[in-house]
Formats: structure tokens, C-alpha cells, sequence
């Protein structure tokens, strides 16, 4: 059966994010009157924490489970990491750990059985910053991950194969997404073909269409994220349930004019988090 | 007669034993009488209880967790493993110090938390458990189990399964079980996540005791017609029979999973005389020497990917009828002279 290795540290998995930062991704969502880049920036840092935690949960001994990229397509592609991990194409947790750009403090105080309170800083890092300009280069932002895609499975041969997550609230500005894309699904590690799933954003996330099993009822835009998207692994149909998303057998990885909820959940189901 | 308990454990590949995050724990309380058989021998008119936990990887400091889990549910009566009730309070009460638990081991740290462990700890630790109370009955013995999550519990005879609980098919074996957490328990789930299950052993019957992987193995041999239960107990038995052979001066002590503590099988409290698997002590030296047995088994099957690669834990309860007796009334005898 295929996508059921474990991930662990000699089993390692390889999570590509892709993150729409066209023009548009400045639209404030309806839910939270903030923009749409604001709110999938934040999901992408709390993911990353998320992730580094479940490859260390008692917060030290990291074990690399994970290698991550994150990029940005507007007018051209690049990658999202800032600080010290600038321009790297791809991170392992064990680096995002050493690396926050940024440290934001945030105190929180919890109360024990007896009614004290207990009071501590705690430190939100940030590897991620937002911004929104120009076009919609989503074709080219798959071609930019193809390459890596490519050599990380030959170099992972028997590891959980490779998801590629692209969040976009609009449709591509440029030419061959659909071959791109077929050929990334077409890699593969001996535990299954490379999984791509699309979460498309809207500000006033109305109709939202989540994980479908047919194209019928989405509209042409939606019908394009649909082809390109991934049947979901029973594993990940688990994981999305777990989080009371319904995601019936057969269903794409796939969510249409979805909210911020939708930007948290879908991050970490197709991570595993 | 007599029961006799034997187990081992066994981390995941590449992991170091001290991150294996399963525990198992045995406690024999009564048999006053047979002063040279300690720990895993207890006599026809012992109480044995038996506990497997299996902390959840994801999870902040699972391993102390699986450990205080497991001793925890050998200290509750025996009773209280038919009761989901009953046992939930105890669980509870067990939750509800695990705050003042993680402030002891922030501060036994002696140093300033980095930035990333108090977003780890504040999630807590999370395990699975199966744990069996056996108390003698005329001719026999009576067990009674509970289990949270995916640790399994295997009544065998021979190669024949008599009982599987709480899962009886591989396929029933998910990602997310159900799970006892160091913050909310069982959560909203309550004692409805707690399943229970009895039933009654005659000499020659074992309960095999598995964590999830094992488990989901055994089982899969089981619907594929390749019963392996003999096969289990062989190597539960013989793991034990190398951690005695590791002990201090060869005496017939513990097996893997005991510690030391003389007098383990006399009547001692349940709190009295800590013995456990997961210790983390000279204890565990030699309980982990009964792990060469286990890995001997699990390592083929890792290789041929029939087994997950896991955390293994495996615990052999047998029901012997070897002459051996202790202050019943009727005891051992009434079922030798029925035979």
C-alpha cells in the first residue's frame, strides 16, 4: 500500500509551499479584515513552528524529519525565507530551528489546580514576511520546484514521497501549468507519487468547496486547481478528519474559496502536523 | 501453579534507547508463602498486574509519560480494569499532576528554557496503554483489561487466539488513536474512549501483551492463516530468560522489565517496589538485555517491511501449571485434580 511510511529521521519528508503573492493577495478576508497575505504569512510561520515541533516534542534533540521550501510567484518565483536562511531554495527543520528571522514576544499565564498564576514569555518566531504585487506566475513557480522535487526523491528513494502545497487566490497569469504539474505528480518515492494539493483562498469565502470528489460544481478556475490536484491519501483522509474536515474517499486535495480555518488546516494536513 | 510475566521493548530504527517512548510494567502482589520466587513468578494465590503504554512520538516528553502511565495502572485494584468509570478517575487524578510534574522538570533543567520547548512542552505527553489485572479463581485465574488506544491484548492457547482486545483486525489499527494526555486526559471523549474486556485462563493459556506495531502484525498473521502466538511467547520468554541471566550474580530474578527490588513477589504494596520496563536506571541495563531476543525477531521482519518500524514492546503473561502453590484455599490443586 502506498503513503504509509512513517516519517521519521531516516525516512525523511519534503514539504514545497507555494504561495501566491500576486496583486490581489491583498484583499482583506472577510473574517478577519485582514489581507489575505497577512493571514496565509501567519499560517505559513505557525506551520513551520509546528513542524519543527513535531521533529522535537519535548523542544530540543531536533530530528531532521523534514526538508521545507517556500516560495513566492508573483512576477517571477523566489524563495520566502528571510534572515540567514535568505535565498535558500530549501531548509531542513534542524535549520529553520537554528534560524528564525525574527523572535516576536508574546507572554501567556496559565492558572494550576490551586488558582495560582503562572506567567512566561514566550517567543514566536518568524521565517516568512508578507507582501502582494504583480501577476500570477503559478506555472512558473511549479517549474521552479520540479528540479528540487526531482533530485530529492532520487536521493530519498524509500521515504514518504514529497507534497507540494500551493495556497492562491486567483488563477495563473502564465502558460503550462497542467504539464508542470503532471510532471511533478508523475515522480515518485517507493511509497507513492509526488502529492499536490491547491487550497485557493477568497475574501469572502462563500461556496466553499472542500476536498471534492467531482469538478461538477466548481467553476472554471476551480476545475483547473481540481486536474492538477492529488487524490488524498487515506492517511492524510485521516488526518483532515482528525481536524473535522470531511474528506471522502476519492477526494481531491483540494479547497475552493476557502477562509482562514481552511489556510490552517489544509497547511497541516498536507504536512502531517 | 503459577503465572509467570516476561517482556522486553525495543526502539525505532536509528533511535537511541533512551528515546524509545514505550514502557511496560508488572506488579505481584500476595503468594506470601514462596519467599524464593520473585518478580516474575507469582504463585496460584497471587494478583498480577501487567501494563503496556506506548507514548505518543508527537507528543512532549512521551517516555515518562508511557512509564508513569504503566506503574500507575498496576497500582489501581484490579477491579477498577472492568470499570471505564472508575478507571477514568484514576486517570484523571494521574493528568492533574502532570502540571506540577513538568514545573519539577523545567526546574531540575537548571537552566533557561530555549526558545522553542515552551511551545513544545505546553502541548503535554500523550500515550496508548492496555493493562491487565489476573486474580485466581477455583481452578483457574480471572483477568480483566482496559485499554486506551491501540496497545493490544492477546489471549492465546497454543497458536490458537482465544480473545483479541481492544482490536481484532489490522486493518482496525489507525493513525489516530485514542489517547491519555498529561492535559485533559481523554479529553471529551471521557471514559467512552476506555474499552474493557475479561475472561478466564486455564494453565497453559498466555497473554501476550503487544504495542500498536506488534499488534498489528500479530494480527495480520493471524487473518492470513500464520499464527504466530507461540512464536511471541518464545520470544517474550526468552528475553525475560536474558535479563535474568544479566542480573547481578545470575540469581532467578526479574525479567526484562523488572528491576531488581528483592522481595517483588512477596506481598508488597503496589507502590513499594518500583519495578519497570521503562526505568531509567541500572534497572534498565539489565532489563534491556532481554531486548537481543526481540530484536533478533523484529529486525527480519523490519527489513522485509512486515513490520512497521516502531517502538516494540512485548509482554508474555503465562498460566503455568507446575506444581507450584501458595495458600489458596483449593488453589492450584483444584484444577490438577480435575485433570
Amino acid at each position: 500500500m502506498p503513503y504509509e511510511r512513517k516519517i521519521k529521521r531516516n525516512q525523511r519528508t519534503y514539504v514545497v509551499i507555494l504561495i501566491d503573492q500576486s496583486g490581489s493577495m491583498e484583499t482583506p478576508m472577510a473574517a478577519t479584515g485582514r489581507a489575505k497575505c497577512e493571514e496565509v504569512t501567519d499560517a505559513l510561520n505557525r506551520l513551520l513552528l509546528e513542524l519543527i515541533r513535531a521533529a522535537a516534542p519535548t523542544g530540543r534533540d531536533i530530528k531532521d524529519y523534514y526538508d521545507v521550501s517556500i516560495f513566492g510567484y508573483n512576477h517571477g518565483v523566489r524563495s520566502l525565507f528571510a534572515g540567514k536562511l535568505a535565498g535558500r531554495d530549501s531548509v531542513s527543520v534542524g535549520e529553520l530551528y537554528a534560524a528564525p528571522a525574527a523572535m516576536r514576544q508574546r507572554e501567556i499565564v496559565t492558572t494550576d489546580a490551586d488558582g495560582n498564576e503562572h506567567r512566561a514569555t514566550v517567543h514566536d518566531p518568524v521565517w516568512v514576511t508578507a507582501s502582494a504585487m504583480g501577476k500570477t506566475s503559478m506555472a512558473a513557480a511549479f517549474a521552479h520546484a520540479l528540479p528540487l522535487l526531482e533530485e530529492w526523491v532520487e536521493e530519498n528513494p524509500t521515504s514518504f514521497p514529497p507534497i507540494v502545497i500551493n495556497l492562491t487566490d486567483g488563477i495563473p497569469t502564465d502558460e503550462g501549468l497542467h504539464d508542470t504539474v503532471q510532471r511533478i505528480r508523475s515522480l515518485s518515492t517507493a511509497d507513492g507519487q509526488v502529492l499536490v494539493f491547491n487550497l485557493h483562498v477568497s475574501a469572502a469565502s462563500k461556496d466553499t468547496c472542500r476536498f471534492p470528489v467531482s469538478a461538477e460544481d466548481l467553476p472554471p478556475e476551480g476545475q483547473l486547481l481540481y486536474s492538477i490536484s492529488s487524490v488524498l491519501p487515506d492517511v492524510l483522509r485521516e488526518q483532515a478528519q482528525g481536524l473535522q474536515m470531511d474528506a471522502p474517499h476519492g477526494c481531491r486535495g483540494l479547497v475552493f474559496n476557502g477562509n482562514v480555518v481552511d489556510i490552517t488546516k489544509v497547511l497541516r494536513i498536507g504536512t502531517w502536523a | 501453579m503459577s503465572v509467570a510475566v516476561a517482556g522486553c521493548r525495543m526502539q525505532k530504527e536509528g533511535d537511541a534507547m533512551a528515546e524509545c517512548a514505550d514502557a511496560w510494567y508488572h506488579l505481584v502482589q500476595g503468594g506470601g508463602t514462596v519467599q524464593g520466587l520473585r518478580a516474575t513468578r507469582a504463585t496460584d494465590d497471587s494478583t498480577v498486574r501487567c501494563a503496556v503504554a506506548d507514548g505518543a512520538s508527537l507528543s512532549a516528553l512521551p517516555e515518562p509519560w508511557a512509564r508513569t502511565l504503566a506503574r500507575e495502572l498496576c497500582a489501581v485494584p484490579v477491579r477498577a480494569l472492568s470499570d471505564a468509570d472508575t478507571l477514568h478517575a484514576a486517570l484523571r487524578t494521574l493528568s492533574d499532576g502532570w502540571p506540577a510534574a513538568l514545573r519539577s522538570y523545567v526546574t531540575g533543567l537548571g537552566r533557561p528554557l530555549d526558545w522553542l520547548e515552551p511551545h513544545a512542552l505546553q502541548h503535554g505527553p500523550a500515550a496508548t496503554f492496555v493493562a491487565v489485572g489476573v486474580l485466581p479463581v477455583p481452578g483457574g485465574w480471572r483477568w480483566s483489561a482496559a485499554a486506551v488506544g491501540d496497545c493490544c491484548l492477546f489471549q492465546t492457547r497454543g497458536d490458537t487466539l482465544v480473545t483479541a482486545f481492544p482490536l481484532s483486525l489490522p486493518e482496525s489499527f489507525g493513525h489516530h488513536p485514542d489517547l491519555v494526555r498529561g492535559l485533559d486526559c481523554l479529553g471529551a471523549a471521557g471514559p467512552s474512549a476506555i474499552r474493557t474486556a475479561s475472561g478466564t485462563a486455564a494453565p497453559g493459556d498466555v497473554l501476550l501483551l503487544a504495542s500498536d506495531a506488534l499488534a498489528k502484525w500479530a494480527l495480520a498473521q493471524e487473518t492470513g492463516r500464520r499464527p504466530a502466538w507461540r512464536q511471541l511467547a518464545a520470544v517474550a520468554v526468552a528475553a525475560g530468560e536474558q535479563a535474568r541471566g544479566s542480573a547481578a550474580g545470575g540469581e532467578p530474578g526479574p525479567g526484562a522489565g523488572a528491576c531488581s527490588g528483592s522481595g517483588c513477589g512477596t506481598g508488597s504494596g503496589p507502590r513499594s517496589e518500583p519495578r519497570t520496563g521503562g526505568g531509567g536506571t541500572g534497572a534498565e541495563t539489565r532489563a534491556e538485555a532481554g531486548g537481543d531476543a526481540l530484536r533478533a525477531f523484529i529486525g527480519p521482519l523490519r527489513d522485509t517491511g512486515a513490520i512497521e518500524d516502531d517502538d516494540v514492546t512485548l509482554v508474555a503473561v503465562r498460566f503455568l501449571d507446575d506444581g507450584r502453590t501458595g495458600t489458596r484455599a483449593g488453589g492450584g490443586a483444584d484444577l490438577r485434580d480435575g485433570r
